[in-house]
């Protein structure tokens, strides 16, 4: 137990940033990023010999961490997130790239949970659709089905911007 | 097709350089592992709790009973407040505090900060007893209203308009923000948002108040009475505070999610704990500010 220990306190040293990363991404809130990471690693601790010797303990975790997002019990969780990227984060950032990326981050922020972590797993972590469907414990089918609807969502809201922008635009100019 | 791909790209690039750019709050490693090692006790804990609860209850009714005595001989034998000065905050014995004043009516930090309001956010810490005295005759930083404002004074027993003994609800019309525990007893602002990169929050009952920098960036500035400010270099707290002693964190106390080190001050009501960036904790920038009863408390993970 206290080589567990030992060994569970230095993964969690060497991987703290990365996984607050991943929860980060998927909470929008930094409140919320930290409690979904710290009751993630609280439910694998007792189990800490099977998660280091897996292939990719940070895998592991990471899967761990999407699944408690996804799942039900997170409802605490999603009534504190805040669904926005925070504008104190924003103050100061002018650059076009930098605001674009707010904006596809705020529109992602918009879907649902299991789109959300599904487009973060194929696109941050380039996982296949059997590996999102294993952590999503969904059929294969459904995956592509999330990918394919959150993206169209994603291109909607895209669309719905650039409307309102031209819109905006002609409002001015008339 | 094409849109597809450009959404696609967008998204892929918007990630990466998300994830790159997260920044982990300090001490989040130390507090993940003391979280996970000490659920078991703090279940145990709970339910031992749970049998002493009618005994724990009466001997707290007795003292709220004993306190409100004491109060109101002390409020009948004092004088009135002079017109125009302003209300005093509610003091540590106030367990239901009736004066907090809502948020559109707590003063705003950018105003003038009178001497007298200074001394109401310390009311038990009379000039000349404290261990460790205000610099000089310069009069404290504005800094004591709400958890919104632009800047906070934070003391050995308060944060802003939030002081030590308050309950969760005077704590909160004191923030003028809405608060939410996150576990362990841990109380933040609900809205991520609110004192930017400065994170804000009070545990253990309004016992233990910490002001911490989660990243880079513009966030709330919070300071203590003798101007020592979130982001200082930690030199400055020895030239302030002459008796600044090095702490060190009893290796017998708690677990790995305390405090290793970092500069104390004590005063009559408590302490002031100074941590900064280096890895020893004493030097470099100050990264956290906490004020609390004791070194411990001021120390520990749940702070």
């Amino acid at each position: 137990m206290r080589v567990s220990s030992v060994i569970f306190a230095d993964f969690v040293h060497e991987n703290s940033r990365t996984l607050y990363g991943t929860a980060f991404i998927l909470t929008r809130s930094e409140v919320a990023a930290e409690e979904l990471l710290q009751d993630t690693l609280a439910r694998l601790y007792p189990k800490w010999d099977r998660v280091a010797s897996s292939d990719s303990p940070v895998a592991y975790v990471r899967r761990a961490l999407i699944n408690a997002f996804v799942s039900g019990q997170r409802r605490r969780l999603r009534e504190v997130s805040v669904w926005a990227v925070p504008e104190g984060r924003a103050q100061g950032d002018v650059a076009e790239a930098v605001t674009e990326r707010r904006a596809v981050l705020r529109r992602l922020a918009a879907l649902p949970p299991r789109q959300r972590a599904a487009l973060v797993m194929r696109y941050l972590y380039d996982r296949s659709d059997g590996e999102i469907a294993a952590v999503l414990d969904c059929r294969v089918a459904t995956v592509r089905s999330l990918i394919s609807r959150g993206l169209v969502a994603l291109r909607a809201q895209d669309d719905e911007a650039l409307d309102a922008r031209m819109r905006d635009g002609q409002g001015e100019r008339s | 097709m094409n849109d597809d791909r450009a959404v696609e790209d967008d998204l892929r690039t918007a990630l990466s350089s998300e994830e790159r750019s997260v920044v982990e709050p300090p001490g989040l490693a130390d507090r993940l592992v003391e979280h996970a090692q000490r659920p078991a006790r703090r279940h145990r804990i709970r339910w031992r709790a749970t049998g002493w609860l009618p005994l724990v209850a009466s001997a707290a009714a007795l003292v709220i009973v004993a306190t409100g005595v004491a109060v109101t001989r002390s409020a009948l034998s004092q004088p009135h407040h002079t017109p125009g000065t302003s209300v005093p905050l509610p003091s540590r014995t106030d367990s239901a505090p009736a004066s907090p004043a809502p948020s559109s009516s707590v003063p705003s930090s950018t105003a003038p900060s009178s001497p007298t309001r200074s001394s109401a956010v310390r009311p038990s810490s009379p000039a000349g007893s404290a261990t460790s005295r205000r610099s000089g005759g310069t009069p404290p930083p504005s800094g004591t209203g709400p958890w919104s404002a632009p800047q906070l004074l934070i003391t050995e027993s308060s944060l802003g308009a939030v002081q030590r003994g308050m309950t969760n609800d005077a704590a909160q019309r004191a923030a003028g923000v809405t608060l939410g525990g996150i576990g362990d007893g841990i109380v933040r602002p609900t809205d991520a948002s609110i004192g930017g990169s400065t994170q804000l929050q009070y545990a253990w009952g309004t016992t233990c108040f910490d002001a911490f920098r989660s990243h880079g960036g513009s966030g709330t500035r919070v300071i203590t009475p003798a101007g020592i400010a979130l982001g200082d270099p930690m030199s400055r707290v020895r030239s302030a505070y002459p008796n600044a002693t090095p702490f060190t964190a009893d290796p017998n106390w708690g677990g790995p999610g305390n405090v290793k080190g970092g500069l104390l001050v004590r005063f009559h009501d408590g302490v002031l704990l100074f941590v900064g960036t280096s890895p020893d904790r004493r030097g470099g920038t100050i990264s956290s500010i906490r004020g609390a009863p004791t070194a411990r408390t001021a120390s520990s993970y749940f702070c």
